[in-house]
């Protein structure tokens, strides 16, 4: 029996108290393609990281490969001699540079007395690689930009195979298949079942299950920081079985869109066609106490959804009416939709959410401070009236409202950043991913609070890529794909009814 | 990708013990003012090494009668740096402000009145410049502002023919040198100008909008603060505070040599920074800014007093501006996490 190429053992990472990856496992076969699964959170982004020695693992974990202990503490400088190599999502590769430079970088052949890059020896290497590959017919030193998608994808995978045997390693691809346009799929998988069938280990780590039963021979399936399933055959499962594996029954949240009623009412805001960055046309009703949910594929554009009703992207088409106000997007700004009554809470709370260097007081009473102060004396009063009532209804601790913002927990932090907007009673709040990087707890307190929004007369926009979220507390969910609306669910649905209406879809919908 | 490092989340959050309002108040006290007590002490270990008898009221009054811009510029200077940006240039607006009014007034005959009005256009004249590369087209402040220091430095040897220019009316002079209280006029406008601007950050929206664009320019703009206008001013009042300090230092000394102008760079950055340790700990604060400048004239002071001067001063600068910056980083690192 010989040692599995790559084995983890009891794995584990906590950030600053919160456990987010716990005793992972995974083994990993020579000549086998294992899919990592799991939701955003999951922790096998983490896992990966820790393999690769991005993040410092937690004592106790081991790594090997082919039987020799290579950490923890996993040196990144080393991973390629271990044979170990990593293909990232945007695969990594320099457009401007040569195909020559970005596969041999770092690892350029040089002249042993001038230290000059021996382009010849670098050549030879590359040519080698890409003839593996079947893909000779690239001139090492065309540029990146001027390749089709398929050879890009055969570069990176070039620059993965340098120094290698021939069948030896394990190459990761961490999503590499969202950059990969869908007609280079089929080459991308080829080349994936050429390094497997020499010996070589794939471990590819996808949202996409369609993809996984295509390719892989074994998953390994995490949820909520642990796996749940390791080295599972694929044989004999189908996307069903995935889609368990994956969501899990936890039945952790309540569902707050069934035990706080709220009726829809006059009001509200109406997108009429928008457009703007990945979005190119989303028409919607989002009346005021209703909670309508916004998600798709990661390539759906939702990401920047709640950005453009905000008015706060560029190129910005299309109009908004905001209680019978209509906006036209081409002259709004942000300023604009907040007079109106949008509240938008960015998906970034570090980047773009609270200024964590300064105070909660500071952070909560920012978008208050011209309508309650004076324009000589901000007041002190209502502003700490304000900060304690927020304080008060998200249950903040500690409660000191003089505290730094990032000595908070991210769970915290989000509270303050929900209770900063809603403080206004907006007619709109739209938020963007909120529950991200939060723990159950807040989590929950932080559906509630978007629930409770609805349940006062907003009108709330939740986008969102977590299918519980959106079960949870929605009324309607809105699924999008290329930047315009798919479909559109209302209740009763269930977080899966959610989840085969994202992925179906998007892979050519095989039921 | 940004979670690599300072995780900012912390579960095992430590409620301290009750302290009592009198030793909290006392310790809120010595947080923020302990800057003022090293500077006594450092006046007092002072006097005690000169030979000779100087009273302590005596050398303080010294130390405040110096006529030096130091304040105007720092004023300036946090402004700028208080929302975000770097302006390197006051030096060089100060020094063709300074050269401004002595050349148009005693070389081309101009009234005095206009010549200062002349010499503040100029000064913001630069400011707009600065704005308008770095907040309109998005140049690197340090780069532009070095430039511009250098090009208004330029200018002032042009304007004033590469020497000393002089010959203002002395009696002008008092405008500036006057005495209020037993203190140089110039003393006055300083802490006048550091109290208003002091309030303005400390008090009104705009002073917040400003906290909330030094300290987070996505945040402030999604909280509908106007970005760019807030930039805008800030380059545009450092300008005008730096206009402002030539006028006053050339009408004070009867006319200005542009050669001078460059040696205030360090004390008004060593001032700025040392500011942040004071008063509002990790912030660049106006009344911080005032003791901390008035705190490096004393150790100046007390050097030349020692019989040390020339190369002792920059040194003393140089290692103040240092020792502020490690201060302040660590402050703002303790309370940050």
């Amino acid at each position: 029996m010989t040692a599995p190429r790559l084995e983890v053992r009891s794995l584990s990472k906590t950030f600053a108290g919160i456990t987010v990856l716990s005793e992972a496992r995974l083994e990993v076969r020579a000549g086998e393609v294992h899919a990592l699964i799991g939701q955003n959170g999951s922790g096998k982004s983490t896992l990966i990281k820790l393999i690769s020695g991005v993040y410092r693992a937690d004592a106790g974990g081991e790594v090997f490969v082919d039987g020799e202990r290579i950490g923890t503490p996993v040196d990144p400088g080393r991973l390629h001699e271990e044979g170990l190599a990593f293909v990232h999502q945007d695969l990594g590769l320099i457009p401007d540079l040569s195909v020559s430079e970005n596969v041999r970088v770092g690892r350029h052949s040089t002249n042993r007395f001038t230290g000059w890059i021996n382009k010849a020896k670098d050549a030879a290497a590359v040519r080698e690689s890409l003839e593996f590959l079947n893909l000779g017919h690239i001139d090492p030193e065309t540029k990146v930009a001027r390749l089709r998608p398929s050879e890009r994808v055969g570069v990176a995978i070039a620059r993965a195979l340098q120094g290698r045997k021939r069948g030896g390693g394990v190459i990761v691809f961490d999503e590499s298949s969202r950059a990969i346009p869908h007609e280079a799929l089929d080459d991308f998988y080829g080349m994936i079942r050429l390094l497997t069938s020499q010996g070589t280990a794939v471990v590819i780590v996808s949202h996409n299950l369609t993809e996984v039963l295509q390719i892989a021979d074994r998953v390994t399936a995490l949820r909520n920081g642990r796996v749940v399933e390791m080295g599972l055959p694929t044989d004999g499962l189908d996307e069903g079985a995935l889609t368990n594996l994956v969501l899990g029954r936890y039945g952790e949240l309540d569902d707050f869109a069934e035990n706080m009623p709220s009726e829809a009412r006059e009001g509200g805001i109406e997108l009429r066609g928008i457009r703007g960055g990945r979005i190119r046309n989303v028409s919607a009703t989002i009346q005021r106490g209703e909670v309508v949910g916004f998600t798709g594929s990661v390539d759906s554009g939702l990401s920047g959804l709640g950005a453009l009703i905000a008015a706060a992207s560029p190129g910005m088409r299309g109009s908004i009416v905001v209680d019978g106000t209509e906006i036209p997007l081409e002259s709004a700004n942000i300023r604009r939709m907040l007079r109106a009554g949008v509240a938008y809470i960015p998906q970034d709370r570090h980047g773009e959410g609270l200024a964590t260097g300064l105070t909660v007081q500071e952070n909560v009473t920012l978008p208050h401070l011209r309508t309650r102060g004076r324009s000589w004396w901000t007041g002190a009063a209502w502003q700490r009236a304000e900060t304690e009532a927020v304080l008060r209804a998200f249950d903040v601790t500690p409660p000191n409202r003089n505290a730094v913002i990032a000595t908070f927990s991210g769970g915290n932090q989000q509270k303050v950043l929900m209770g900063k907007w809603l403080l206004g009673g907006p007619a709109a709040l739209v938020l963007d991913d909120p529950t991200q990087a939060v723990d159950v707890g807040a989590r929950s307190a932080v559906l509630r609070a978007t629930r409770q929004a609805a349940v006062d007369g907003a009108a709330v926009v939740l986008c969102s890529s977590e299918v519980d979220d959106l079960a949870a507390v929605c009324d309607r969910v809105v699924v999008l794909e290329e930047g315009k609306v798919l479909t559109e669910l209302s209740r009763p649905f269930t977080a899966d009814d959610i989840f085969s209406a994202i992925f179906h879809s998007t892979e050519g919908a095989d039921r | 990708m940004t979670t690599t490092q300072t995780p900012t989340t912390t579960t095992n959050i430590v409620i301290p013990p009750p302290v009592s309002p009198l030793r909290r108040i006392s310790m809120n006290l010595l947080s923020r003012y302990a800057l003022v007590i090293l500077w006594i002490i450092m006046l007092l270990v002072l006097l005690a090494l000169v030979p000779g008898d100087v009273s302590p009221v005596n050398a303080m009054r010294t130390v405040f009668s110096q006529i030096t811009p130091v304040v105007f510029l720092a004023l300036g200077v946090v402004i700028t740096m208080a929302v975000g940006e770097f302006d390197l240039s006051f030096a060089g607006i100060f020094s063709i402000a300074a050269v401004a009014v002595p050349s148009l007034a005693v070389l081309h005959g101009w009234p005095v009145l206009l010549a200062v009005l002349g010499a503040i256009v100029i000064a913001l004249a630069f400011g707009a410049i600065n704005a308008a590369l770095v907040v309109g087209l998005g140049i690197n402040s340090v780069v532009v502002t070095l430039g511009t220091w250098s090009v208004a430095g330029g200018l002032a040897f042009l304007l004033s023919g590469e020497t000393t220019v002089s010959g203002l009316d002395p009696t002008l002079a008092a405008i500036s040198t006057g005495r209020f209280l037993g203190l140089p006029h110039l003393f006055w406008y300083g802490v006048i100008l550091v109290v208003i601007v002091a309030y303005i950050m400390g008090a009104t929206p705009i002073g917040r909008h400003m906290t909330f664009v030094g300290s987070n320019r996505a945040v402030a703009s999604l909280a509908g603060i106007s970005v760019g206008r807030v930039r805008v001013g800030a380059y545009l009042a450092s300008a005008l505070l730096a206009g402002l300090a030539g006028v006053v230092i050339s009408i004070g000394n009867g006319g200005f040599n542009p050669a001078s102008a460059s040696a205030y760079l360090l004390p008004t950055f060593a001032a700025v920074f040392l500011g942040t340790v004071a008063v509002v700990p990790g912030r660049f604060n106006p009344l911080g800014m005032l003791i901390a400048a008035y705190f490096l004239i004393t150790g100046v002071f007390g050097l030349q007093l020692l019989g040390l001067t020339g190369w002792v001063t920059e040194v003393f600068y140089g290692a103040a501006l240092i020792i502020a910056v490690t201060v302040s980083h660590l402050l703002q690192r303790r309370v940050t996490s």
